[in-house]
């Protein structure tokens, strides 16, 4: 994780005005939410959105700096950056500014929701999941992930590299993924698949890299559908990186945050 | 003239020839010596044969009166339909019987008696003149013909100048006898002419058993008239049984006379009553099927005739509706949905998500991803058979695609399947006439919405199950409760709601010009998906709904084609076709043909756009027929229809006397009706024979006698004779 650097005026003055302006927009936000309530408190989450992405959580197997509520900022500014180019209304979390908050509370993300109770996560169509270390999955987790995955969900797990640059997490997915659905259930995702083309085109690209190690897009095919889709190349500090400072490709990152949430909003 | 015993041709020309040869001989004799006594002879002769031969010509005759005896007559009907056919007991058919009981009490040949007149009746009424020349064996039974033709014969109210007697006595029919099992096709008794009783003796001689016999009948056959490859489907077969003791029944179910499967079945317990078997077959083989049901017991049965039945089945090619699915907006429902369209193979899916608002980035993904979309042509929205209207802004269209969209629905027949949207992107947000027009209901405004989302037990109504848009079992299987999307203040008044969780409706439809329209008011849809091997709610609803309103193709859709059985000719089907151009407006003078089988007939023009054909003796209760128009060369449309028709009642189907009929319309008639055992001698004595003496004038020749023709020869002869002695020649 970059160290923090001395700001200029211009630079203070501008993060000053972002984080003014958004803390204005969000409050805004809740005063819609509200309004929201007071309309449409008959409508559930599913219903008032068009997006929502709940974060996964899950035990790993030792206290790493980036567990699996990590930088919230990243979440928001994928799913702020999707409403502006997509006709689709997405759920807003509030109370980031890229890198900040380190770690969310636990009200901030979408929704938290874990493996554990499958009828928690059935109400999900699409959950993210990122994480640095190893972890594992009890039976009844796994049962959850498949069935959660037969019934028509979408997972996105993504590789949080951290200074070392190993791929723990993403080996922790990859073995999880192959018990659950079968040895060789992980593919390769080919540049020409959709999901690199149906709202940015990114098939000279493929899975935009920010660090870490390289193992190209992995999924699951669950019939044609591509159901579970495995990066491990940090995609998710390239959504954070508001301002692309750390990570030249950052936006690349968001268009591929893009072209998945696309991809599974339409199958 | 005309000679009285004229002895024939030969006899003449025997005459002519004696004749020449008698003149031949004459040259050869000799010459006489006295020659004047012979002048005056020859002389004679000469003029009685010039008289005789005026006599011929001329042919004087005179007038005188002959007097003539009739006698008054009977008419005698027989029942020559199909039911009489029956071998009951003894190696008669009950048409046989009726001939001699006809005989053995009527006694026709009596001379003393009335004229018997033999007139026999089936669909029709004719004269027979005799007994051996009835007609064997006609199909229907119709006793109307009898009475109307007895309706000329009886005796009406005399006036005041005429006796009634002698009105009696004037009168030439007698009376009628009747010979009938009465297995009438109408059965209705005041549907015959009255009589009254006096106007016209009239007697009803039951033929048949009365007694039900052991009889085993197949009552009808029910599949669908058309199912697609590769499915299977249920024949049901119904069968009636009477007197069967307790006899089982083997069905045997036949496709093409191939026999495919039996069953044998328990008889019911009364003496008689409906069993019903049912067996699965696959459609396997494209093209049309006859499928025969043919019942049987084990022991003797009376009636054969009804123990089979056919009907056909169509097994075609799975033909795929044609799928708009579009939407502004990116949300779950529209990947779920897209899902359960995909994965119906009866369904070709064109996708039109049109959610990327910057258009250089959109135009690039939908080429990329194959989106569409939404049509701005009537064409082009013709195309399609059903539109699912996704999360959409459509008061943001230009009017005309608004009038393409309304016209898509009203005048071309296609299907509308309204999607719940947030805000102006749903339903509840339109605000032009035309589009709130499609909508089934009417919808609580967004800013007084108060209803609690409160989510139930989805059911099925009524209405819903006699839609078919999915099965009862089906929806049970869904134990998770589901909500309403928007709270509804009412259905309109030609809408049905199909399904309903709690007190909301979640499927409402109702149609609008020649479509459906549907709303399909769910809250979280995409949660209804599944997608692991059993099929979920939304793929099995969307399924049965894309069905339900994607009824007329675009084939179709200038065409309709209805049959029917006429009430007067049961036998016989009638076809109507509707034919309409592209702009739906109704077609006179093009050419339709109607294809029945191998048959193909041309439909006359009734006006308006309305074609007729009628087909006679159609009894199958499957039809399975296809309509083409064209009109100046263009193909207008095309349609199949396979639908069942309601049964043909067969002759056979049931064949006990019916006594109770007979006994009715006796009375209506003014009649007697009596057993065919229970005819006596004396029943001929019903009818009052009378004889008219009649005195006509004659013409009649004075001398018609042959004989003068032979006096002419011999003279002519003995002329030459003497004419040769006196040397005249």
């Amino acid at each position: 994780m970059p160290h923090r650097q001395q700001l200029n005026r211009r630079e203070f003055l501008k993060q000053a005005g972002g984080t003014f302006g958004r803390a204005a927009l969000a409050a805004g936000g809740i005063c819609s939410i509200t309004q929201q309530q007071a309309w449409g408190k008959s409508y559930s989450e599913l219903d008032r959105y068009d997006f929502l992405m709940p974060r996964v959580k899950f035990v790993e197997d030792r206290r790493a700096p980036d567990r699996w509520n990590v930088r919230p900022g990243g979440d928001a500014n994928l799913l702020r950056r999707l409403s502006s180019v997509v006709r689709c209304k997405v759920k807003p979390i509030s109370g980031t500014n890229n890198w900040e908050p380190q770690y969310a509370a636990d009200d901030q993300f979408n929704a938290v929701v874990t493996f554990d109770e499958f009828k928690v996560i059935s109400k999900y169509p699409f959950l993210f999941m990122t994480g640095e270390n190893h972890f594992e999955f009890d039976d009844e987790q796994k049962n959850n992930l498949y069935s959660y995955i037969a019934r028509g969900g979408f997972l996105l797990m993504d590789d949080c590299v951290v200074a070392s640059g190993g791929d723990f997490f993403y080996k922790s997915a990859y073995q999880l993924l192959e018990e659950v659905f079968g040895r060789g259930a992980v593919k390769r995702i080919a540049n020409e698949h959709e999901v690199f083309h149906n709202v940015y085109d990114l098939g000279d690209i493929g899975l935009p890299y920010m660090h870490g190690q390289n193992h190209g897009a992995r999924g699951v095919f669950f019939g044609d559908r591509l159901a579970v889709f495995l990066a491990s190349t940090d995609l998710h500090c390239g959504w954070t990186d508001g301002q692309g400072r750390h990570f030249p490709n950052h936006d690349q990152a968001v268009q591929m945050g893009i072209n998945i949430i696309m991809y599974a909003i339409s199958h | 003239m005309i000679f009285v015993n004229y002895p024939g041709h030969f006899i003449a020309l025997l005459l002519f020839a004696i004749t020449a040869v008698l003149l031949v001989l004459a040259f050869r004799s000799h010459e006489l010596q006295n020659v004047k006594r012979w002048r005056w002879f020859l002389a004679a002769m000469q003029y009685v044969s010039i008289v005789i031969l005026f006599l011929i010509l001329w042919n004087p005759s005179r007038s005188e009166p002959v007097e003539t005896v009739h006698r008054n007559s009977v008419l005698v009907f027989f029942d020559t339909s199909e039911s009489m056919s029956l071998i009951e007991s003894g190696r008669k058919n009950r048409l046989q019987k009726a001939i001699d009981v006809f005989k053995g009490k009527f006694k026709p040949s009596k001379t003393q008696g009335p004229e018997y007149k033999i007139y026999g009746f089936d669909r029709q009424c004719y004269f027979s003149g005799s007994e051996n020349s009835l007609r064997r064996w006609g199909r229907q039974s119709n006793m109307h013909n009898i009475f109307v033709l007895l309706d000329k014969h009886r005796v009406t109210e005399p006036d005041t100048s005429q006796d009634k007697q002698e009105v009696l006595e004037n009168q030439k029919v007698a009376g009628a006898v009747i010979f009938t099992d009465g297995q009438a096709d109408d059965k209705n008794v005041n549907a015959y002419l009255s009589f009254r009783s006096g106007d016209l003796p009239i007697v009803l001689v039951g033929i048949g058993s009365k007694v039900p016999q052991s009889d085993v009948a197949i009552k009808a056959i029910t599949v669908p008239s058309q199912v697609a490859i590769d499915t299977t489907y249920t024949v049901r077969v119904t069968i009636t049984t009477v007197n069967l003791q307790n006899q089982p029944v083997t069905v045997e179910l036949l496709r093409d006379d191939h026999v495919i499967d039996s069953k044998d079945l328990a008889p019911p317990p009364a003496l008689r009553g409906d069993i019903t078997a049912g067996f699965t077959l696959g459609a396997d083989k494209i093209g049309s099927h006859i499928l025969s049901a043919r019942a049987k017991i084990a022991a003797d049965e009376v009636n054969l005739a009804n123990n089979t039945r056919n009907t056909m089945i169509q097994v075609v090619e799975q033909s795929k509706l044609k799928v708009l699915f579009y939407s502004e907006v990116a949300n779950f429902n529209v990947g779920k949905i897209r899902q359960a369209l995909a994965g119906n193979s009866r369904i070709e899916l064109d996708l039109g998500l049109d959610a990327i608002i910057a258009p250089p980035l959109s135009a690039k993904a939908q080429m990329m991803c194959g989106y569409v979309k939404l049509p701005t042509s009537r064409a082009g929205f013709y195309d399609y058979d059903v539109i699912i209207l996704g999360s959409c802004a459509l008061d943001n269209l230009a009017d005309e695609r608004i009038n393409c969209l309304y016209s898509f629905v009203v005048d071309r027949g296609g299907g509308l399947i309204l999607l719940p949207g947030r805000e102006e992107y749903g339903p509840c947000a339109w605000r032009n006439q035309k589009l709130r027009a499609l909508i089934p209901v009417f919808f609580e405004p967004p800013d007084e919405q108060t209803w609690t989302r409160i989510p139930a037990k989805v059911e099925l109504t009524l209405d819903g199950l006699d839609s078919k848009i999915i099965s009862r079992a089906v929806l049970m299987e869904h134990d998770e409760p589901i909500a309403a999307y928007y709270g509804i203040i009412g259905k309109k008044s030609a809408a049905s709601t199909l399904i309903s969780a709690g007190d909301r409706p979640i499927v409402s439809v109702h149609r609008v010009g020649r479509g459906r329209v549907c709303l399909l008011n769910g809250s979280e849809m995409c949660n209804w998906y599944r997608g692991d091997f059993e099929d979920g709610l939304l793929q099995k609803l969307i399924a049965g709904l894309t069905a339900y309103v994607g009824r007329i193709r675009n084939v179709e859709a200038a065409v309709e084609l209805f049959a029917e059985r006429p009430a007067a000719r049961t036998h016989d089907v009638k076809f109507t076709a509707y034919i309409c151009d592209k702009l739906f407006a109704p077609v006179t003078g093009a050419t339709v043909l109607l294809s029945i089988g191998d048959d193909v007939l041309r439909m006359d023009h009734l006006g308006r756009g309305y074609y007729a054909a009628e087909v006679k003796n159609m009894t199958d209760q499957a039809v399975i027929a296809t309509v083409q128009a064209e009109i100046n060369g263009e193909l207008l449309g095309e349609k199949t229809i396979a639908l069942d028709l309601p049964p043909v009642r067969s002759e056979m189907d049931k064949v006990r006397q019916d006594s109770d009929f007979l006994s009715d319309l006796a009375k209506r008639v003014g009649g007697r009706y009596f057993d065919a055992g229970d005819v006596d001698e004396n029943i001929a004595g019903s009818f009052q024979p009378q004889t008219r003496r009649r005195t006509d004038i004659r013409v009649k020749s004075i001398w018609p006698k042959w004989s003068l023709l032979l006096v002419l020869c011999l003279i002519l002869s003995a002329n030459w004779f003497v004419r040769r002695n006196i040397g005249l020649v």
